[in-house]
């Protein structure tokens, strides 16, 4: 990873080193630089755009639409067609992949999709890009667009982005046609054309390098199209190029996959071999394709010297004949790759505390239990904090949690299971072998505070197990339009941070300076726990009657505070044995006095009277 | 020493049970004599806080402690009433 890194940075620097010297060197090579650089902020500004409207509608869509494979393979066709950004489309997969919303099969059938869908943006530009004076449709977009982004309607916001991403995107094409006319003046670029096999294979290669440095298979297609159009380049390189962005467009899905789990690995590696394939396919039988292309342009009254619309139809083409050639063997696909790609050998974990040597000794057992357990508290306080999209250094820092929630809105997939297994089973069972091993039969003072410290690791894998349950909604509403669904949801990552940060403070209390009478300040979070599920109930219940959300929204709410209450429950149950160090007598002295439940509610009413 | 006496000391510390309840009893006594501690600083501080969320944390906080204080009076009737042979 560290050379990975590195490779990055040199490969960065060198490209920025030969760019400089490139736009200092050619004013007209400038202005096809710039046309690029304007066209890759267009997309940027449309994804953005289209990220604000993937709220509910996108998921809803996804989640009826992927049932069966060609309802996948459509909805890949369509959403890439209508977004124009299959790297958005295969990012939103990943992430969906990632919380067990989507399978594999049902991933590999959208980045199917999203490789036909992304073929429409050669047809625009051919077809309409250079046909028509596109910077006159440009400027308006813009203008418009921008005003739009200015307003604080997020809708509004959303669509400003989208019409100024696309101003953007055709005042790129603009500046590339113009800057390849003049370019064209001064240096003829087809003198460095080549022919057969050899021309084939080294476009192909220029084709990845240039989308791999880019990043986008479109902005790379509306080169080769813009150069293709002034005879900058030769039809047949313009086919080895396309050839080679459709391979080098993977690389979006690779980076993203890196830190993916290993779902988004898998799909990152079926897309890698779905177009390395059909990459193959088409090297192989570029001459049969070119027949082919020439036949379809004849059929549609495409004139035979448009080599640019020719080459839209062949970009379509080869990308359709490996969707019909893998889609009978993406079961073997996904059999295949589960194989390569299996879930990394987790390090698990091991218990730091729990030794032979303490055994011996009652007391230094029990403690060596406790620290242990505090450890694995911690492991689970990290686990439920990036869970829920947050960083645990930044929650226990003196950071506004407000604020942090609000920075933190788009929540990244995160691998419960595995890190459940990494950092928290292997210290759980230990501590249950080792309280099972202690013989404490002829000692019960000690024996009743190892059921408790059991106890309260059941409570930690519990409340992780809730998280989890949580998190799948959590995902889905991250994206929502709807801010009182997203209020509330904000409302529950708050709460449990908030939680985890006040029990962290009074760990950290009672370690130093020890807590008397500890065990009795729970009660003081048990009644705002419960407050605080009275208020989140009633806040829901009025949003559903007011048609603020809708029921099936509300539902989802209703269950999902259930689980923030049952983490929190559990959280405040485990700190109260872990967290508290006292004479055995002593604590069950004070457990006497803790309020049970009908107290506590007792404790609400006084107030409330 | 008195016999009687000697003979009441001698029957107490044969008397596991009643070592126990005395036990019992001085714990939730000390503990008592802390929430009592604890409330009379939170009374304190609640004076000087004036209005806001502060306040209510404190209020409930107190509202808390009356409470677990008002159950460990219950809990020390209960003990001495067993003591004196009271059901």
């Amino acid at each position: 990873m560290v050379l990975f890194i590195m490779i990055k940075k040199i490969l960065l620097l060198t490209i920025f080193i030969l760019l400089a010297y490139a736009l200092w060197l050619s004013p007209d090579f400038n202005q096809i630089a710039a046309g690029v650089a304007i066209f890759l902020f267009g997309m940027l500004s449309l994804e953005q755009g289209f990220q604000s409207f993937t709220g509910g509608t996108l998921e809803n869509i996804l989640s009826i639409s992927t049932d069966k494979l060609w309802k996948s393979l459509g909805f890949g066709v369509i959403s890439t067609t209508l977004m124009q950004s299959s790297s958005l489309v295969t990012v939103i997969t990943i992430s969906f992949l990632s919380v067990g919303i989507l399978d594999l099969a049902a991933g590999i059938g959208i980045i199917f999709g999203a490789n036909l869908g992304t073929t429409t943006g050669a047809w625009l530009i051919a077809g309409f890009g250079l046909k028509v004076d596109i910077a006159a449709y440009a400027m308006p977009m813009l203008v418009l667009g921008i005003l739009l982004v200015l307003q604080k309607n997020k809708t509004l916001k959303g669509l400003g982005a989208i019409l100024a991403g696309m101003g953007f995107l055709f005042l790129g094409i603009s500046y590339m046609k113009e800057g390849f006319e003049t370019f064209r003046e001064t240096i003829d670029l087809t003198q460095y054309a080549l022919t057969g096999t050899k021309g084939l294979l080294i476009f192909t290669l220029i084709g990845i390098a240039a989308t791999v440095v880019m990043q986008s298979s479109h902005a790379t297609m509306v080169l080769i199209i813009t150069a293709l159009s002034v005879q900058e380049i030769t039809y047949e390189n313009a086919l080895a190029l396309a050839i080679g962005s459709n391979v080098g467009t993977t690389i979006t899905a690779i980076i993203g996959a890196l830190s993916a789990s290993v779902e988004g690995k898998r799909l990152a590696g079926a897309h890698l071999l779905f177009n390395v394939i059909t990459g193959l396919i088409a090297l192989l039988m570029v001459n049969q394709f070119i027949v082919v292309v020439d036949l379809i342009a004849d059929a549609v009254d495409i004139s035979e010297s448009d080599y640019t619309l020719k080459l839209a139809i062949f970009h379509t083409l080869f990308n359709l004949v490996g969707v019909a050639i893998m889609l009978p063997f993406i079961s073997r696909m996904v059999i295949f790759l589960e194989r390569a790609l299996r879930s990394e050998g987790i390090k698990v974990d091991q218990p730091k505390y729990l030794n032979d040597a303490a055994m011996a000794f009652p007391d230094t057992l029990v403690s060596a239990v406790r620290q242990e357990t505090v450890r694995l508290y911690q492991h689970a306080s990290h686990i439920i904090l990036k869970t829920i999209g947050l960083s645990p250094r930044s929650v226990f820092s003196e950071q506004d949690l407000q604020q942090l929630i609000v920075q933190s809105r788009k929540i990244p997939p995160y691998d419960v299971d595995v890190a459940y297994n990494r950092s928290v089973k292997g210290i759980y069972s230990a501590i249950i072998a080792y309280i099972s091993q202690a013989s404490f039969t002829w000692e019960m003072r000690q024996s009743g505070s190892l059921y408790w410290l059991r106890e309260a690791s059941r409570h930690i894998v519990e409340a992780i197990k809730d998280t989890k349950h949580l998190q799948k909604n959590l995902l889905k509403t991250s994206f929502s339009t709807n801010h009182f669904v997203t209020d509330e949801y904000e409302k529950i990552r708050y709460q449990i941070a908030d939680l985890l940060r006040q029990l962290e403070l009074f760990r950290l209390q009672a370690e130093t300076a020890g807590e008397e009478i500890g065990l009795l300040s729970f009660d003081v979070f048990k009644v705002k726990l419960k407050e605080q599920d009275q208020q989140m109930n009633a806040s829901i219940d009025a949003l559903i009657r007011e048609h603020k959300i809708k029921p099936e929204e509300g539902t989802s709410l209703i269950n999902d505070s259930s689980y923030m209450y049952e983490i929190k429950n559990h959280l405040v149950a485990m700190a109260e044995t872990v967290f508290i160090v006292q004479q055995q007598n002593t604590t069950e002295s004070e457990r006497e006095l803790t309020l049970d439940d009908n107290e506590l509610v007792k404790v609400m009413q006084t107030e409330n009277d | 020493m008195g016999k009687k006496k000697l003979l009441k000391k001698l029957q107490d510390f044969f008397d596991a049970d009643q070592r126990e309840k005395e036990r019992h009893l001085s714990d939730i006594k000390r503990i008592l004599k802390k929430l009592k501690e604890k409330e009379r600083k939170l009374q304190k501080d609640l004076e000087l806080c004036g209005i806001g969320d502060k306040c209510e944390a404190l209020k409930q906080e107190l509202d808390i402690i009356y409470a677990q204080r008002m159950k460990g009076v219950k809990i020390v009737k209960e003990i001495k009433d067993k003591g004196k042979g009271k059901t």
